[in-house]
């Protein structure tokens, strides 16, 4: 595509960016199916492969539309992102690894702190660097408030000391974005911040972890008094916790939007495979249940690409988006009976590694039950639950 | 007028004339405006006419008006009743030349023809009876206050003549409209099981300070966000597989209240006393007319593992 029309992408209107977004898809098969995801990969040959997949995405100009010219993007509202997403799932195309994390950190960073987010998070974009999230310790899991990484300032700077866990890809990240107590313990949330830390920093050791899957995508991180410099601060002190929520938004909409591209296809993969009366039933069960998040997840990105603070009604989103994995990845095991249990073929590698995958989905980002704590108390009024 | 104050007018007079009587025929449909409203709005119209007459239990035909706007063709409203196949049915039950189904008021002799969904065997086809060859006995059952009528007629080639039209665009705005009623009969649904837990206390404390009700209850709202949102997308997406959508899920919604929310009341849920036995029974029977969640659900996925997997919507669609 000329470099012209690469560089106005994202102001174009939705249909026309949509025509030559299919007609790119479509032009580069070849090129895109060298990009199948492969679950005999070690989360090491993984991120190098999604950071090449990446960096074709971003030259070819489809993960710089939606985002802001400072950091390398071309402009336009977050929905072109959302629709490059969509059309590369419905093509069958696998998404990069790397977007979930970059689509819930990079908003975020331009929110609370510019500043770091235009010097730092082009390389992120374009796939260059990968970042990881440090939020959930042993300790403060579903209770994340109750963290006890400390960041304390000395001179300057700050110096952080701590343990982080259930880490994406931080053994393989270059930097973190890392949520620390800046006060006293009891002051729970409101006395957390936010920092940006660079993962080769003298200190930082992060190790691997291996999940169900089978793959080791998970982390721990340890902070030995790793000394950082003032400004990687995100936004003020103590406003990690308001900080932590704004991503949360972005993880029910954009990636909620993108897991249910995913899910329609993995449903069109399972199709050859519904054969009796049974089978249809619990297929149309799960593509009208993803279909809800479909709708719910583009409600919420829409009121987020307004500039809108969605609020507790979007633990709905992340319950629909939970059960609607799971309802897919349940099929995939009943309509594969048989393959699923004993196959070594790379499609039942696959198909395991995601019916895995999914169980997550239901625990991470704020458990299915501390999503229906919200609902109950925040959206329905309930009283709040005592002992 | 903006759309939200027109249908918070029309909810107004709909509320106000449900004060006199639940039974909202032609006649009284016509005196609140309703063939206008639905002929220049027809979204705002059927949502805030269904979702009312599901939250105030209403009866009557208007869900005639709107299968006859669907489906067009020379029949007036005001003389004519559509025949509503029985659950379970796809179509008008046969039974050698006798045809029966359910309508939504009596056939008395102010109606001229029941358009009646006949299955054959190329598919289901609308045929015309004569209203004077229809018989219409008042139906009991579950819900006596839904105002159905079993209507069976002696069909033969002198009576019934196929129409022009097709039964599916009638189908699919009358699942739509019965989505947004059975939303109307689930919120109403949650409201009383959430009221119930937050003043019944045992223990000193609201049934609803306990988590296990919390999170059942929370369950029933996610159902009925979904059923809220995908009813809403039948009107951008306007196709049968969208409407499929929306009932199965709206069934499925009104299903998971009416169980969590009847453990929720505990005892006195159990009482003929209580008022939850109403709308509880109008959603029991709502949900399995033209299409349970089960029916649905096997309907669409039997569409789709033919068709292919369908996106509905666009993410630059669903602009209000």
């Amino acid at each position: 595509m000329p470099t012209e029309i690469t560089e106005k992408l994202g102001e174009l209107p939705a249909e026309e960016f949509q025509q030559l977004l299919d007609g790119w898809i479509a032009d580069n098969a070849g090129v895109l199916r060298a990009y199948e995801p492969d679950e005999s990969l070690s989360v090491e040959q993984v991120t190098a492969f999604p950071r090449r997949y990446q960096n074709l995405l971003y030259d070819a100009g489809w993960l710089r539309a939606g985002w802001p010219a400072e950091i390398g993007g071309t402009g336009g509202s977050a929905e072109r992102r959302a629709q490059v997403y969509e059309s590369l799932s419905a093509a069958g195309y696998a998404l990069p690894e790397t977007l979930p994390t970059l689509e819930v950190l990079i908003p975020a960073l331009l929110s609370y702190a510019p500043e770091l987010a235009i010097r730092y998070s082009p390389a992120f974009l374009r796939g260059d660097e990968l970042w990881c999230q440090g939020f959930s310790e042993t300790e403060a899991g579903s209770d994340l408030a109750a963290m006890r990484t400390r960041a304390k300032r000395d001179g300057d700077g700050w110096v952080i000391t701590g343990h982080k866990v259930w880490n994406s890809y931080a053994s393989v990240s270059d930097r973190c974005v890392l949520l620390a107590r800046t006060g006293e313990q009891s002051g729970r949330h409101r006395t957390i911040s936010a920092f940006l830390v660079d993962m080769d920093t003298p200190g930082v050791q992060a190790r691997p972890i291996t999940t169900m899957t089978g793959r080791n995508e998970l982390s721990e991180i340890y902070f030995d008094s790793v000394a950082i410099p003032a400004d990687r601060l995100i936004g003020q002190e103590n406003q990690g916790w308001a900080f932590a929520m704004f991503l949360m938004q972005w993880e029910r909409g954009m990636y909620a939007w993108m897991r249910q591209a995913w899910c329609l296809h993995q449903l069109e993969m399972l199709r050859p495979y519904i054969t009796d009366a049974r089978f249809e039933r619990d297929f149309g069960a799960a593509y009208g249940r993803v279909t809800a998040l479909r709708m719910v997840a583009r409600r919420t990105l829409r009121r987020l690409a307004e500039g809108d603070f969605v609020g507790p009604e979007t633990s709905v989103d992340k319950l629909l988006l939970s059960s609607s994995e799971q309802a897919v990845l349940n099929l995939a095991r009943d309509v594969l009976r048989g393959r699923f249990e004993l196959d070594d073929s790379p499609d039942m590698h696959r198909w395991r590694g995601d019916y895995f995958y999914t169980r997550s989905s239901s625990i991470y980002g704020g458990a299915a039950e501390i999503q229906r704590d919200i609902v109950a108390q925040r959206v329905l009024g309930l009283p709040r639950a005592r002992g | 007028m903006p759309a939200a104050d027109i249908s918070g007018e029309v909810r107004h007079a709909i509320a106000a004339a449900a004060k006199e009587s639940p039974a909202f025929n032609h006649a009284r449909l016509t005196e609140l405006g309703w063939d206008e409203l639905l002929e220049s709005e027809p979204q705002l119209a059927v949502v805030t006419l269904f979702e009312e007459m599901g939250r105030l239990r209403l009866t009557g035909p208007a869900l005639d008006s709107v299968v006859l706007a669907a489906v067009g063709g020379p029949y007036p409203w005001a003389t004519t009743r559509v025949l509503y196949p029985v659950p379970g049915q796809r179509g008008a039950s046969l039974a050698g030349s006798q045809l029966s189904g359910l309508t939504f008021d009596v056939v008395d002799e102010t109606i001229e023809q029941v358009l009646c969904p006949v299955p054959t065997p190329a598919g289901i086809e609308l045929q015309v009876v004569p209203a004077s060859a229809c018989r219409a006995v008042p139906v009991g059952g579950l819900d006596k206050s839904a105002g159905l009528y079993r209507v069976s007629a002696e069909v033969s080639a002198a009576h019934a003549a196929s129409t022009e039209e097709g039964w599916a665009a009638g189908l699919m705005a009358a699942r739509r409209a019965l989505a947004h009623e059975l939303i109307g009969i689930a919120g109403d649904l949650l409201a009383i099981a959430v009221g119930h837990v937050t003043v019944r206390e045992q223990f000193g404390r609201p049934l609803g300070a306990n988590q296990a009700v919390q999170h059942s209850l929370a369950t029933a709202k996610v159902e009925l966000s979904a059923a809220s949102e995908l009813a809403a997308e039948a009107w951008r997406t306007c196709t049968p597989l969208a409407a499929a959508v929306a009932k199965g899920m709206a069934s499925r919604a009104s299903n998971t209240i009416a169980a969590n929310g009847q453990q929720a009341l505990g005892a006195i849920g159990y009482t003929w006393e209580h008022s939850w036995r109403h709308p509880l029974r109008r959603a029991m029977l709502l949900s399995v007319l033209l299409g349970s969640a089960d029916e649905c659900d096997a309907e669409i996925g039997a569409t789709l593992a033919r068709t292919g997997v369908v996106r509905i919507g666009t993410v630059a669609g669903g602009q209000e």
